[in-house]
């Protein structure tokens, strides 16, 4: 019977608890700075069983002024597109938006917002509200975001259509993409399109096979043969049985006494296919890494 | 050996205990990366359907029901009663920012932890223990020497008895904390 006591008081009390400090047992979180006076005065916004009512929050922000009246004084500031937003909003209702507790997201003091709310006619006029970053991607492309970004997040899944960039501009890869800082990128012109496609940066089109065939017992890092990432040598020896000395032994043998440069022999990296084809080794490398092709493509 | 019920029966359950809450944060964490967390909303609905099921046993026991047997239900009130669990502490996850829902979590963890004694420990430690001062006293040690040996298995049996005792009342308390909880969210939501 005494426990049935206990139980009961100590109910009571917890009970009382609650009663008394409303806001330390069952809020979530304190509220923004604006309504900090309103932190216990819960039906200041609430009503009981019925959520929070619009009315409770018109009654001090009215949807006319927002946007030019911002604080409980009333100071009128500049008049922004934040009227005509709230004016065109389907559904207008304030906590689909704003939470006022610091809850989850301490710093935002705005739920997601769902486009959803928009009117149809006003969910593609994307920089009524939004400012067109200035940078010089977004100034080279056309007023057509929804092709690159959803009303569901700014970095978006949907792959960047180059076609929306102005003809004029498309071919200039390096004014939004940097050139990757190894010697092989350094050392070539802005001709990035020989090699990369406009879907994908990866794979390039850059083939190797007319220097040297990476078969399958020549997969290996590039950093394996282009020292020191340096693409304008290479070097063989270091691999297994491809020692100096074991080369130079094999080649006199031979009667070859130049065998520093073994693409030119040996294209295929089979030791026994051997074709002397040094000048289209030559042509190539000259191609890629000086760009002379191209400048002689534009000299005709 | 003097700690053989801690080694054999208390870290087991410990370890056992722990990976409970680790599928919990495991199951938060596939929630908040698939962006899916209003799932965790309802998770606290049906957690709380979930263990007021369980709760058959209960009244099983004190002849309030007359269907089910009292080892089926108690099965039934311990699978629901952990899964309903896992549930709640996934709907809490880790955006509690007031102080009755915290100690109804806490009380939550106690509660599971209390129960788990009951159904993981102390029928084996009893088992145990038996089994320990039969194998004694075959090696012919008296009493008294079969009472020393065993000192540290005595004390843990009795601790485990004790806490297995408050399952009831923290119970008592956890109804109370989410009976508030609910109503204060029904309340001013």
């Amino acid at each position: 019977m005494n426990r049935k006591y206990i139980f009961l008081v100590i109910t009571v009390v917890i009970i009382g608890i609650v009663l008394v400090f409303p806001h330390a047992m069952v809020s979530p979180g304190n509220l923004y700075q604006a309504h900090s006076d309103l932190n216990n005065d819960c039906f200041a916004c609430h009503k009981a069983f019925s959520g929070t009512p619009n009315e409770n929050c018109i009654s001090c922000h009215k949807v006319s002024d927002i946007g030019t009246k911002t604080n409980k004084k009333g100071d009128s500031t500049s008049i922004n597109n934040k009227i005509q937003f709230h004016k065109n909003l389907k559904n207008q209702d304030c906590i689909s938006c704003h939470s006022d507790h610091k809850g989850l997201n301490p710093k935002l003091s705005l739920k997601k917002f769902d486009h959803i709310f928009l009117s149809e006619s006003n969910r593609n006029q994307c920089v009524s509200c939004h400012s067109q970053p200035k940078n010089k991607l977004h100034n080279q492309v056309s007023n057509s975001c929804v092709s690159c970004h959803s009303t569901a997040s700014w970095t978006s899944t949907i792959s960047f259509n180059h076609d929306l960039i102005k003809e004029i501009s498309r071919n200039n890869c390096i004014t939004c993409h940097q050139i990757p800082k190894d010697n092989f990128h350094s050392s070539s012109t802005n001709n990035c399109a020989s090699c990369h496609g406009l879907n994908k940066w990866k794979p390039s089109t850059f083939n190797h096979n007319i220097a040297f065939v990476l078969d399958e017992n020549h997969n290996t890092d590039c950093k394996t043969c282009h020292v020191n990432n340096d693409f304008k040598t290479y070097t063989c020896f270091g691999c297994h049985e491809h020692s100096m000395n074991n080369i130079r032994e094999e080649h006199i043998e031979e009667g070859i006494s130049n065998f520093d440069n073994c693409v030119s022999c040996h294209r295929s990296g089979n030791k026994h296919d051997i074709k002397m084809n040094e000048n289209a080794v030559k042509k190539y490398i000259n191609k890629e890494l000086k760009n002379e092709n191209n400048e002689e493509e534009d000299d005709d | 050996m003097k700690n053989g019920i801690i080694l054999k029966d208390v870290i087991p359950f410990i370890l056992w205990f722990s990976i409970m809450i680790f599928s919990a944060i495991i199951l938060d964490f596939v929630l908040h990366f698939f962006d899916i967390v209003f799932i965790g909303r309802y998770l606290g609905f049906l957690g709380t359907f979930t263990i007021l099921i369980s709760f058959f046993y209960s009244l099983k026991k004190r002849k309030l029901i007359g269907f089910g047997t009292p080892k089926g239900l108690l099965d039934f009130h311990e699978y629901l009663a952990l899964s309903g669990s896992i549930m709640i502490l996934v709907h809490a996850g880790i955006h509690v920012h007031s102080i009755l829902p915290w100690l109804a979590i806490l009380i939550l963890i106690i509660n599971v932890a209390s129960g788990l004694v009951g159904k993981y420990i102390l029928h084996q430690a009893n088992q145990t223990m038996i089994n320990r001062k039969l194998k004694l006293k075959n090696s012919g040690l008296s009493d008294e020497e079969i009472t020393k040996k065993i000192f540290w298995d005595t004390i843990t049996v009795d601790s485990m008895k004790k806490w297995r005792k408050i399952h009831l009342p923290i119970t008592y308390f956890l109804g109370l904390f989410s009976l508030i909880h609910i109503i204060s969210t029904l309340f001013f939501n």
